[in-house]
């Protein structure tokens, strides 16, 4: 699995400049707009960036026809998939500490962000993952951009525009809000794995 | 009782516009076998479910004794039409495949690429297709693998290349129990290497023989204008006008070569005169 999670860091890292512009631009605008918040919504395009970048390369160069001729088996793909994608929501999430500590944000609110920013990646990535193994990636694209601007705006209700980014989870628990966006991810790869084990090339 | 690098009995896939009919095949272990027919005969298809990349609807693979998808650290394969990534070079490959292989051999992988000329630090998006093709093969040696399961991996070289190609492919074959599954639209390849032939045309097995067995088996009979009607032509396999008469493919015990003109057929002519058969029977 090492092996497939470098191939797809090593792709990412080919997209290195394009990522460099990005993640400043995100940067400089929200240092620009003291904004910890703008830079958390955009901690999740980049992961999808990324994620349909690194389907989009295998689906050009034909990998899947060969990584599915390496011996263990197909689920490997799929969860190495999901853990490239977790490594770069964690990198992502690492630079959002960054930004705060710049920001000079308060603790506990840089905390509160990045768990949603987190969860957001989790809860996109658990989404868009299952259509780009099933409907490849312009199909799945076009699926998820439908869906994302409905996520859009309800997350756009989530992340109060105020000092404070008070959440609106009621009850719900910090913890439960992480557990659940890695429950998503964990049921979404499991369906991942189902339709890849069925998928012919 | 003699063991199968590949054993397919039965195979039907269908597609709305083609089906692998009830294939049957086998390639006995320590042999190389050439996979030959036209472009869109089912030569693809059929590799596809030797490397469990498709599942079949019937029938039964089975691959160095297992299913398929076990045996696949034993095997080696080289596909048409689907690369490593352009921006990756060898050198990552190394890494990746590294991870993929038990018996992965990171000496041998580097004695090819050496001898292959293939910079380890150059992008696979710059190499040539001959070195494309080069450097996946050398992937697929590297990991001492039993069986060779290669889709047209001399397709689109120069005859340089293909030269050198067979000569690593029959290095490889040193090794006592080492197979090569081999397709090609290029017969001569084939003739070069293999032990065995098997024909496919539209989606069904026309032959499997021994190359011995094909070349022996089968003549072309030469006729005169004069002798067209005397000859049995249930017999024959594809008739050609020509302009002195007709030629036509035929079983060697079929006709007398004091009676006729008989001449030795090459791989690719049986090849020709089966396809104008089966294409004179729709």
């Amino acid at each position: 699995m090492i092996g497939l999670i470098f191939k797809d860091l090593r792709t990412a890292v080919l997209q290195f400049k394009l990522l460099l512009i990005l993640l400043v631009m995100y940067f400089g605008y929200s240092i620009y707009l003291k904004d910890l918040a703008f830079f958390a919504s955009m901690e999740s395009v980049l992961v999808l960036v990324l994620s349909m970048m690194a389907f989009g390369y295998d689906e050009k160069s034909g990998w899947d026809r060969i990584a599915c001729t390496f011996p263990g088996g197909r689920d490997r793909v799929v969860v190495s998939r999901y853990l490239f994608g977790l490594i770069i929501s964690t990198v992502m999430a690492i630079a959002h500490v960054i930004m705060g500590i710049m920001l000079r944000t308060q603790a506990s609110v840089i905390a509160d962000s990045l768990l949603i920013a987190f969860s957001l990646s989790a809860l996109f990535m658990a989404i868009l993952f299952p259509l780009l193994y099933k409907f490849g990636s312009e199909k799945a694209k076009l699926i998820f951009l439908v869906l994302f601007i409905g996520m859009l705006a309800v997350s756009s209700g989530l992340l109060r525009d105020n000092e404070s980014y008070v959440f609106d989870f009621g009850r719900v628990s910090n913890v439960l809000i992480l557990v659940g966006s890695l429950g998503l991810l964990a049921v979404s790869a499991w369906i991942s794995c189902r339709i890849y084990r069925r998928k012919e090339f | 009782m003699m063991d199968y690098a590949i054993e397919i009995e039965g195979l039907v896939k269908t597609y709305p516009r083609f089906a692998l009919d009830h294939i049957d095949l086998k390639v006995p272990e320590g042999y190389v076998m050439g996979f030959i027919g036209e472009n869109g005969a089912g030569k693809t298809t059929t590799i596809k479910t030797i490397l469990s990349l498709i599942s079949p609807e019937a029938g039964q693979v089975k691959v160095l004794g297992k299913r398929p998808e076990e045996a696949l650290s034993d095997v080696g394969s080289v596909l048409n039409g689907s690369c490593y990534p352009d921006g990756l070079t060898m050198k990552d490959m190394q890494f990746i495949l590294s991870h993929q292989y038990k018996n992965w051999d990171s000496k041998e992988f580097a004695r090819y690429l050496d001898m292959f000329s293939i910079d380890t630090k150059q992008k696979f998006g710059t190499l040539s297709t001959g070195m494309k093709m080069k450097g996946m093969l050398a992937a697929a040696l590297s990991h001492h693998a039993k069986l060779l399961v290669l889709d047209e991996p001399t397709s689109g070289l120069d005859p340089v290349f293909r030269d050198e190609l067979l000569g690593v492919l029959q290095n490889y074959m040193q090794d006592n129990g080492n197979s090569i599954f081999f397709s090609s639209h290029i017969v001569s390849d084939i003739e070069k290497i293999s032990d065995y032939v098997t024909m496919i045309h539209e989606g069904r097995i026309v032959f499997s023989e021994t190359k011995e067995e094909l070349l022996d088996g089968y003549r072309i009979l030469c006729l005169s204008a004069k002798d067209m009607g005397l000859a049995n032509k249930k017999k024959m396999i594809g008739l050609r006008k020509t302009e002195f008469g007709a030629k036509a493919l035929v079983r060697t015990e079929d006709f007398d070569d004091k009676k006729y003109t008989l001449e030795r057929a090459t791989i690719e002519e049986i090849m020709l005169y089966w396809i104008k058969k089966e294409e004179a029977r729709r």
